[in-house]
């Protein structure tokens, strides 16, 4: 079995070649092509033998062990991988990004829900602009392999899909190892880490290894909560299950299965049918029931649901401009909002969430509203399906919410961490989610950098400034930290450009924001391309060494942007580059003896650049800007310089 | 409202007026039962912010049936330690939901700076204050108001914040913690109290006035507290079917026991209610005549009401006509036959349909079948 990974190891598969070129590595080679390749590869064609071995045993060991591939454990893992440890992430399916992939179909929400300038950041970011700009076509299945490359190309990630962890081993209050099993390879892995992330959503790693966890829905009393149910029961929000449909030419019957459940108009007075494209997140069941235990029969019900209101639409008469629209996709895998919680060194309630209480060791943001489902979902359609309040900004996550109280090297990130079920009502959504995965997985980073557990980052003032710094650095979406990084020569620097605007002047680049935040001032440089090309320029008195250049441009945070199945959600959206962004650039190094194009750049969408390049003593830098996307303004929030 | 000044608002301040309502609302009463002759009694005494007292008193219609619930509430606002004493009479219907409040002519209701309200102002309080889901239950008046953007005011010495924007829609602008006040005192402890006083009123007579109300909330409590299968409130379910306020018709329809959509009688008349449902409410009244045998008059109903209806509609009438082809005679025949010169094809298509399917015996008819059949050839 080896050999045989080996062999496609080989043939580039552990690299993302074989995804990039499969005609050529396979569609076009013949026999003797492969057997040369093998041959020049060192490998022995009677190498390649059947391994006869049923649920064959390896063992890995690694830095950090991720356990969920959706968003929150995509960005844990590519922020752990990218600052330099070691990770494997295991996600029991064969494909990635949970809730948002192609086999769920959920759209992306968080922040942007306040309508002011809050999308998140980061690497949730970088995932959803190249996203925008590779699948203009809005295939589910393309989004899915955006995130597929960005991991298959972090040399420091392995990637283990259909691998379902099952067991895990503690000793003395710390996480050695954990089992994880994929039947499609019959392979039983067996992975030791320092550190272990559970980002399953149900926390199946925390629940397995022993973590305390809450499950339910806390009383009032117990937090003076004012939206929590008066009695404590272990209720939840439901599963919801999402349907895709085309209009034809021509009329499309449907006839339920028997098993479909009967719906009439009353069943949608709380529940809008207006497309019929993509539907509906009411769709929703199980929060009544054991909410992971109970799925099987939970997807049936859904599944009964689901066909039940189809049929509504075909055949009540109701929607008559349904009758040429059929199914074109229908779920199989239900969503989830809420299973168990890991209680941390700090539980998040909800006074944190809307009173947007700054926590000195905050690592992310949400700004979703508090928004609770009543656990009856479908079976109850004469009450409304969510009760949804309102925030008036976003508010801070600590990273106390994000580690184990009581299993000293696990992790967590998504809907598990630690959090009431009422500010859970906001904290799930996925693009916060995406946020902890980020946060933690640069924690974990941090912790096994400086020997230390989760709760002694968290409780350190000095370190959690350190990781808040390089979250920053890395785009984290983060509220009230300002750039102070010692190790940025930019902010020694002297700042002039080719023009500014009365709220974009050159000198924003080095104020330490580098986003809007909502207090009237732009905090970047806008030079105007009417006027030509535009420049801006740092220099400083003495020459400094530099081999890095960080720079962060204007994607239009305040805007939209997320994959989705519904029609309005898109329209709202610039699919492709953001045109704010400046596409096309040069760097220059302004030296003592000349000057030197060290940087260029063309076909730019990304919100944060980092440009690396041979070390250079430099009087000056100068970025110039040749193109944007469309914006008449060249916007610039933040430029950085380092020697590393 | 009145403007005054100092932080500290003593509770026998605060019982002045509360003791002056009480007068007021016993006189009320008194001359309410002169004037009008309805009777009013007092429902309960609450306390409101732990020890504001108001009185509600329960107002009786004509027919000497519990009618709406009302109360004179005076209590202080406070912010930013600037107190206001807020004056209003406020109904609620039977259930504790919000009906309207009257400002006090000599203390009008207020904003930042003493301006009065607007008509606008009024109609957005009482939008605010009919929303029982409103922000205002879960938000503080302090966490509603952002500390950052300061507005000082001209009349009086203080300043206030602005509204957060996105939660400025819950509030009339320059009012927050009167909107915040009045929401909690309308939606808070009273309303459960009321509620509670009903359900102790609640009787058969109750219940019918409730479902023939113009009230949904009322409508939609009643049509969930009657026993559906006493014949004597099918009537009135029924009538909500057409009369029904919001979606309390969907719920009704539910409610009606199957077994009435096999009776002639319910059967006649709701095909001849046809025309003045809505069109949703149309389609729930064919699907639940679809499979059933069905009478002849309502038959006859059904072809005289088909004309206004949509082209999907249509196909279910006809759906109906075939299954109960055998109950069609031939005045029903003629009818058909005229719907072949209808300009609706759907219409006259299946009219034409249905006709060469029975194949009557009608000399008339079969005329029209083939002037019918002359003109599409």
């Amino acid at each position: 079995m080896a050999k045989r990974r080996d062999f496609m190891k080989a043939l580039g598969l552990g690299s993302g070649t074989f995804l990039m070129s499969p005609i050529t590595l396979f569609g076009n080679s013949t026999e003797d092509e492969i057997q040369k390749f093998i041959a020049n590869n060192g490998k022995d064609p009677k190498d390649f033998t059947i391994d006869k071995d049923v649920y064959h045993k390896k063992e890995y060991k690694t830095d950090i062990l991720i356990a969920g591939g959706g968003m929150a454990g995509i960005c844990a893992a590519l922020a752990a991988a990218r600052n330099g440890s070691k990770v494997i992430l295991m996600q029991d399916r064969s494909r990635l990004g949970g809730n948002a992939s192609c086999e769920i179909r959920m759209h992306i929400s968080g922040a942007s829900q306040l309508k002011q300038v809050w999308r998140e950041t980061g690497i949730l970011e970088e995932l959803v602009l190249t996203e925008a700009v590779t699948n203009p076509q809005r295939s589910y299945e393309m989004w899915d392999y955006v995130l597929y490359d960005k991991l298959v190309s972090e040399e420091n990630i392995t990637l283990l899909l259909d691998t379902a962890l099952y067991d895990a081993e503690v000793v003395d209050g710390q996480i050695k190892k954990v089992w994880g099993l994929c039947s499609p390879t019959e392979e039983i892995s067996i992975i030791t880490a320092d550190f272990f992330a559970d980002c399953t959503g149900d926390a199946t790693l925390a629940a397995k290894a022993g973590a305390e966890y809450m499950r339910g829905r806390e009383a009032k009393s117990l937090w003076g909560e004012s939206l929590a149910v008066d009695v404590a029961d272990q209720k939840t929000m439901g599963n919801s299950l999402l349907f895709m449909s085309k209009k034809y030419d021509k009329k499309m019957p449907f006839t339920p299965p028997k098993w479909a459940r009967k719906y009439t108009t009353k069943d949608f007075i709380h529940r809008n049918i207006q497309t019929y494209e993509y539907g509906y997140w009411w769709l929703e069941l199980g929060g009544e029931i054991d909410i992971v235990r109970d799925g099987q029969q939970n997807r049936h019900d859904l599944m009964s649901v689901l066909f039940g209101v189809w049929d509504y639409i075909k055949n009540s008469g109701n929607h008559p401009d349904s009758e040429n629209w059929a199914l074109s996709w229908v779920g199989m895998i239900p969503g989830k909002r809420e299973s168990r919680r890991v209680v941390g060194d700090y539980i998040m309630k909800q006074e944190d969430v809307q009173g947007a209480k700054l926590f000195e060791d905050r690592v992310a943001y949400g700004g979703w509203p508090l928004d609770d489902h009543p656990p009856g979902g479908m079976d109850t359609t004469g009450e409304v399906p969510y009760v949804s309040i309102p925030l008036k900004g976003p508010y801070s996550i600590p990273f106390k919410t994000l580690y184990s109280k009581n299993i000293g090297n696990l992790l967590m990130a998504g809907r598990n961490i630690s959090v009431s079920h009422v500010a859970l009502s906001s904290t799930r959504v996925m693009a916060t989610c995406a946020t902890l995965g980020q946060a933690i997985g640069t924690g974990m980073f941090y912790c096994k950098h400086k020997n230390l557990l989760p709760s002694q980052l968290g409780n350190d003032k000095t370190h959690m400034g350190n990781l808040q710094q390089i979250l920053l650095r890395q785009d984290q979406a983060l509220l009230g930290v300002a750039n102070t990084d010692t190790n940025d020569l930019a902010k020694s620097a002297t700042v002039k450009a080719s023009s500014e605007t009365e709220d974009g002047k050159a000198a924003n680049i080095l104020d330490g924001i580098n986003r809007e935040i909502n207090d009237g001032k732009s905090h970047k440089w806008c030079g105007d391309m009417n006027k030509g090309k535009q420049w801006i320029e740092l220099s400083w008195k003495k020459p400094v060494k530099i081999n890095t250049v960080q720079l962060t441009f204007d994607t239009g945070l305040e805007r939209f942007l997320r994959l989705s199945g519904q029609d309005w959600v898109n329209d709202q959206q610039v699919r492709g580059p953001q045109p704010e962004t400046i596409a096309d650039y040069t760097i220059e190094a302004i030296l003592s003896d000349g000057k030197k194009i060290v940087v260029e750049n063309e076909f730019n969408f990304l919100r944060r650049v980092e440009h690396r390049f041979d070390t250079l003593e430099v009087k000056a830098i100068k970025l110039n800007i040749q193109k944007t996307h469309g914006d008449p303004l060249a916007k610039v929030f933040e430029v950085r310089c380092y020697q590393e | 409202m009145k403007i005054s000044f100092g932080l500290n608002y003593s509770l026998k301040f605060v019982k002045i007026p509360a003791i002056l309502a009480i007068c007021c609302i016993c006189m009320s009463f008194i001359v309410l039962e002169k004037s009008a002759k309805k009777r009013v009694e007092k429902a309960f005494t609450a306390y409101i912010k732990d020890s504001v007292q108001v009185e509600v008193a329960l107002m009786y219609n004509r027919e000497n049936l519990p009618d709406r619930y009302f109360s004179p509430v005076v209590t202080p606002v406070c912010e930013e330690g600037i107190c206001y004493e807020l004056v209003v009479d406020v109904y609620w219907d039977l259930l504790g939901n919000f009906l309207e409040y009257k400002e006090s002519k000599e203390d009008p209701f207020t904003k930042f700076d003493h301006i009065r309200f607007t008509a606008s102002d009024h109609q957005k309080m009482k939008d605010i204050l009919a929303d029982k889901t409103s922000l205002l239950a879960n938000y503080e008046a302090k966490d509603l108001v952002d500390p950052r953007v300061e507005i000082k005011s001209d009349v009086i010495d203080g300043v206030t914040g602005a509204t957060y924007k996105s939660l400025s829609g819950a509030v009339v602008k320059g009012a927050v913690y009167s909107s915040h006040t009045l929401w909690h005192i309308v939606n808070g402890i009273i309303s459960a109290k009321i509620f509670e006083h009903t359900e102790k009123l609640l009787n058969d007579d109750l219940l019918v006035q409730m479902l023939q109300s113009s009230n949904y909330n009322q409508q939609f409590y009643a049509l969930n507290k009657i026993d559906v299968e006493k014949k004597e409130f099918q009537p009135y379910l029924f009538d909500l079917l057409a009369k029904g306020e919001s979606y309390v018709p969907f719920f009704a329809i539910e409610k009606l026991p199957e077994s009435i959509w096999s009776s002639a009688e319910y059967q006649e008349r709701s095909a001849e209610l046809l025309p003045e449902l809505e069109f949703k409410m149309q389609n729930e009244v064919l699907n639940k005549l679809m499979g059933k045998a069905v009478v002849r008059e309502a038959l006859r109903s059904l072809i005289k009401n088909s004309k206004g209806l949509r082209d999907n509609q249509i196909e279910k009438v006809f759906t109906i006509l075939r299954e109960n082809r055998k109950n069609l005679e031939n005045k029903e025949m003629d009818k058909l036959a005229d719907i072949l010169y209808s300009e609706n094809t759907t219409l006259s298509k299946n009219a034409y349909r249905i006709l060469s399917e029975i194949k009557p015996q009608n000399k008339k008819v079969n005329q029209k079948v083939k002037s019918y059949e002359r003109r599409i050839n």
